[in-house]
């Protein structure tokens, strides 16, 4: 009991510490990947953390009709995504995942839209609005998608449960990879691109309105405040690519710490590096194309899950 | 032990019946002084509603039965109250109370106006809510359901001056005798089985075809009255209509009532439903889910926004209820009841005092337009802190209450999808939890939309400058409702484990034995409540250091106000994104199921500029394709029946004796 609890304490508490920590890093190296596939150099990856501090030492500049909501959302966001990675599983498994399933990790994402929602709108500027109307509407379609792809993998785990579902996973080997779990992961593959507002979904680097949405509601946000955003912004990021890194390759090497940990972050970084070649390839996409994308995906994901219901 | 009645409970439901009559009689007693009906009717509302909280607790321990009176000596106002109806009338005579202590301020309004018919309806509205819910016999239950509809529609019809309340108050009317009407058929088919009396009534069985045509009468009686897509057309415009403490209460707690009777037939009343039935129920419901959740994202009115919502709810508690039905023969069948009874308690809560925070930014600006709003946080903050935890609690935000039973409710159609008896039943658990998913998505944005329009940014009108928070007797029930809705999130595990006890009291014996204990539900991986307490803790962590460090963070953590940039352009308040901008995307994403019609006109005027107005029409949903048919066959058969009422004297004498002479050769 009191080595189970040490060990939830212990694991627990140092995953979190790495996910916070090395979230940033993560946002460094696909940028830097990026530049080097599109020929130019790039920021060195350890930019984003001296970024971030940067801005956390300077004074927040906020909108004269902003209220208090203005004040609040950075952190509401900070701790929506915060309380998310104990839910999700980082290394092995998720701090709080006896008392915690993947519903609980949608939802705080959304927690964390929400609040960049109203902070979109509180500065009674154009550009916050148009952020907001285009994320919330887009948001609305990723999360069944997220949802159904997570569906295929739980129901044939018969838990809702993330960590429960890569134990599953990872004991079924090879046996587990079937058309449902392919087209699952598919769908999953779609939705981290759009939930970490990358092309051709969003673009990160834009602050050209015909384009910008994640950005646009944020476009007002400056000093800590913007830090706490980036900062909250990247662990998202870092927790969904471990997500589907540890939903593709749920192995890792028992019983020997070092090991362990390094194929752990080569999985995540691998991910990270995929999403970079595929921000290089594609081109982004029209505002109203999107749907076609998401539904396209929703679609994939409930046929596998259709799928795995008559045991495909 | 069964036999024992609290000696407390018939002496506090008669009191309580008697204040809602004589504030009834009072209301209209005293119609020459303006001001005192409203007060006399508020007062006996509050009381009555009191008494009935306390009879309500009590029969959540004891149930409790007797006569209310007798007429002739063959029939008698039979009342009974169990754990199952306690639950409700606990919910509603508790709305009652908070209602009726917002209405003695709020409703000053109408003072002038149809004070003393607003006093009397709204006393027998909540006496009569409370006799269905006690009525132990089909007579009483139609009686009182009469009574309810009536009343509700005087309320609505109150600002009659108006054409659209008018037409409001005239389609409410229809439907709702319709589907009285629907019920009668019913409760008379029922009563060839049972006799008049509930208390025979337990899993009739019809035969055949006639329970499927008893279960659908009650299926679209009580459906729209709890506004269930496709008979929700009424709801929308009812709702907003009446005042806004009387909105509340339609809103949160009427059509629970509703959802109170269509739960007594499915699984007291009937035998279990069969699971085609439960089926449909599930289809209904989601449908009612994406419906509600769509047009809330695009209603240009306030009050219309959170009627939507509601029939988003409604939509959430009947796929809950379908879900029970299909998942009959397992455990989870009352964790579904559970979630419905636990739903129906929270969303009572938070329907209740966003009605009245509307209620509130209707008294302080005259409008319900949300393009007309805007800022209001600035000037009524408190009401606005009561409207965002209402906001982030339909939105499904952790860890208030509405994800707590959107949770709830995720995991019943989980275990439907993973232990469904055939494979359809599961494809079924997987699509709703897609659609839901897709709803939630869709709420948090309307609501979003909402919370952001009318109290974020800007005043966009002088209506909008000049408002001030509301009186200390409205913000009172709004902050208690606040912190109600905060406990039942918090506590979800301890009322769901409380309120699956209780549904399993009405269903069939067969899912009885295993739902006595909600530990073997299979809630996996564990219990949310905790998870929401830890939930809650990190964020108080957070927010405590976001207060410490604009505390103490000196000048690095200081924050500065400054113009936002306009581009070198002032940016007027009618610059900021409107209510319909907000949902463009929604709009457009779902254009093929919404077909809405927009047109862009441009008037020239005298000078160079021409102004272009933008006009987009929101047609109540489902009204062109089911009502129009209907209507028209209505208009056509009256058109054709006309021709018998000429006019002239001879033949309605001709008329009469045709008719003693059918009745003479057919009598005798």
């Amino acid at each position: 009991m009191v080595a189970t609890a040490f060990n939830i304490v212990f694991n627990g508490f140092l995953q979190l510490l790495a996910a916070l920590l090395l979230a940033p890093l993560l946002s460094g190296i696909i940028k830097r990947t990026k530049a080097f596939l599109q020929g130019r150099t790039g920021p060195i990856p350890l930019q984003v953390y001296r970024d971030i501090t940067k801005m956390w030492g300077k004074e927040a500049v906020v909108s004269t009709h902003a209220s208090v909501v203005s004040l609040w959302a950075p952190w509401i966001i900070a701790a929506a995504v915060g309380a998310a990675s104990l839910y999700i599983p980082i290394m092995s498994a998720a701090p709080l995942h006896r008392i915690g399933d993947l519903f609980i990790a949608v939802y705080l994402f959304a927690l964390a839209r929400l609040a960049t929602g109203l902070l979109g709108l509180d500065g009674a500027t154009n550009f916050g609005g148009m952020g907001t109307g285009r994320e919330m509407a887009v948001g609305a379609l990723t999360e069944p998608v997220l949802l159904v792809s997570l569906l295929g993998i739980a129901l044939p785990a018969g838990t809702t449960g993330l960590t429960n579902m890569t134990h599953y996973l990872a004991a079924v080997g090879l046996g587990g990879v079937n058309l449902s779990y392919l087209l699952a992961m598919a769908a999953l593959g779609v939705v981290l691109v759009a939930e970490t507002g990358r092309i051709p979904v969003d673009n990160p680097d834009t602050h050209l309105e015909l384009t910008m949405m994640h950005e646009s509601m944020i476009l007002d946000v400056s000093g800590w405040h913007l830090a706490l955003i980036t900062w909250a912004n990247s662990v998202k990021q870092f927790l969904l690519c471990s997500l589907l890194a540890n939903l593709v390759l749920p192995w890792y090497p028992a019983g020997r710490f070092l090991p362990a940990v390094l194929f752990y972050l080569g999985k995540v970084l691998a991910i990270g590096l995929a999403l970079a070649a595929v921000e290089t390839a594609y081109a982004k996409m029209r505002l109203f194309k999107l749907p076609h994308l998401l539904g396209f995906a929703l679609l994939l994901g409930i046929l596998g899950v259709l799928f795995g219901l008559w045991g495909l | 032990m069964s036999n024992y009645i609290h000696p407390f409970i018939t002496p506090a439901l008669y009191v309580g019946q008697i204040c809602f009559l004589a504030g009834c009689i009072a209301s209209l007693f005293f119609r020459n002084r303006p001001g005192l009906p409203r007060k006399v009717s508020c007062l006996t509302s509050a009381a009555g509603s009191l008494f009935w909280v306390l009879a309500a607790w009590q029969g959540l321990h004891q149930p409790a039965q007797g006569t209310l009176f007798t007429i002739g000596f063959d029939w008698a106002w039979f009342w009974r109250i169990d754990t199952f109806s306690s639950l409700f009338l606990l919910v509603v005579s508790g709305a009652g109370v908070l209602a009726s202590i917002y209405g003695w301020q709020y409703a000053r309004e109408y003072d002038t106006t149809g004070g003393p018919v607003l006093g009397c309806a709204y006393n027998l509205f909540l006496l009569s809510l409370g006799l269905v819910l006690t009525a132990d016999g089909v007579l009483p239950f139609l009686l009182s359901w009469e009574f309810m509809s009536i009343s509700s529609l005087f309320m609505v019809g109150l600002d009659h001056q108006k054409p659209a309340v008018r037409q409001a108050a005239f389609i409410y009317g229809i439907i709702t005798h319709g589907a009285t009407a629907l019920l009668t058929i019913a409760f008379l088919l029922l009563a060839n089985l049972g006799g008049l009396n509930f208390a025979n009534w337990q899993a009739l069985q019809p035969a055949g075809a006639i329970y499927h045509l008893v279960f659908a009468l009650f299926l679209i009686g009580f459906g729209s009255k709890a506004g269930l897509v496709p008979v929700h057309v009424w709801l929308p415009r009812a709702h907003p209509a009446a005042p806004s403490h009387v909105s509340a209460l339609m809103s949160g707690v009427m059509v629970k009532v509703a959802i109170y009777g269509l739960l007594r037939a499915a699984f007291t009343w009937l035998d279990t439903p069969p699971p085609v039935w439960g089926g449909i129920l599930l289809v209904l419901g989601i449908a009612s889910a994406l419906t509600g959740a769509l047009y809330a994202m695009i209603d240009q009115d306030l009050k219309g926004v959170l009627a939507y919502s509601t029939i988003e709810n409604i939509g959430l508690l009947t796929a809950g209820m379908g879900a029970a039905i299909l998942l009959d023969s397992m455990d989870a069948g009352a964790l579904a009841l559970g979630f419905v009874l636990l739903h129906t308690i929270s969303h009572a809560t938070f329907k209740m005092f966003l009605f009245l925070g509307a209620g509130a930014v209707q008294g302080a600006t005259h409008t319900r337009r949300l393009d007309r709003l805007g800022g209001l946080i600035h000037s009524m903050p408190q009401t606005a802190g009561v409207v965002l935890v209402g906001v982030l609690t339909i939105a499904a935000v952790p860890p208030l209450a509405g994800f707590a039973s959107e949770w709830v409710l995720m995991q019943v159609l989980f275990s439907l999808a993973n232990n469904g008896a055939t494979v359809e039943m599961r494809a079924a658990g997987v699509l709703a939890m897609v659609a839901l998913a897709l709803t939630a998505g869709l709420v948090a944005a309307a609501m979003v939309r909402l919370f952001g329009v009318v109290f974020l940014g800007r005043a966009r009108t002088a209506d909008a400058t000049h408002a001030g928070e509301p009186s200390k007797a409205m913000r009172l029930p709004m902050s208690v409702l606040v912190a109600g809705c905060v406990v039942v999130g918090l506590a979800s595990r301890p009322l769901l484990a409380f309120t699956t006890r209780v549904a399993a009291q009405i269903i069939p014996q067969s899912m009885r034995d295993i739902s006595a204990a909600p530990q073997s539900v299979p809630l996996n991986p564990g219990l949310p409540s905790v998870a929401l307490l830890l939930i809650a803790l990190l964020a108080l962590t957070f927010l405590g250091v976001a207060a410490l460090t604009r505390h103490y963070g000196g000048k690095s953590h200081a924050v500065r106000c400054s113009l936002p940039w306009g581009c070198g352009a002032d940016l007027t308040p009618q610059m900021q994104y409107s209510a319909l901008g907000l949902a463009e995307p929604a709009r457009i994403i779902f254009r093929s199921i919404l077909r809405l019609k927009s047109a862009v006109t441009q008037t020239h005027s005298s000078q160079s500029a021409s102004v272009s107005r933008f006009q987009l029409a929101v047609p109540v949903p489902g009204e062109g394709m089911l009502y129009k048919p209907v209507r028209n066959l209505f208009v056509h058969f009256a058109e054709r029946i006309r021709k018998v009422q000429a006019g002239s004297l001879q033949l309605y004498l001709a008329y009469m004796l045709a008719t003693l002479l059918v009745l003479l050769l057919v009598v005798r």
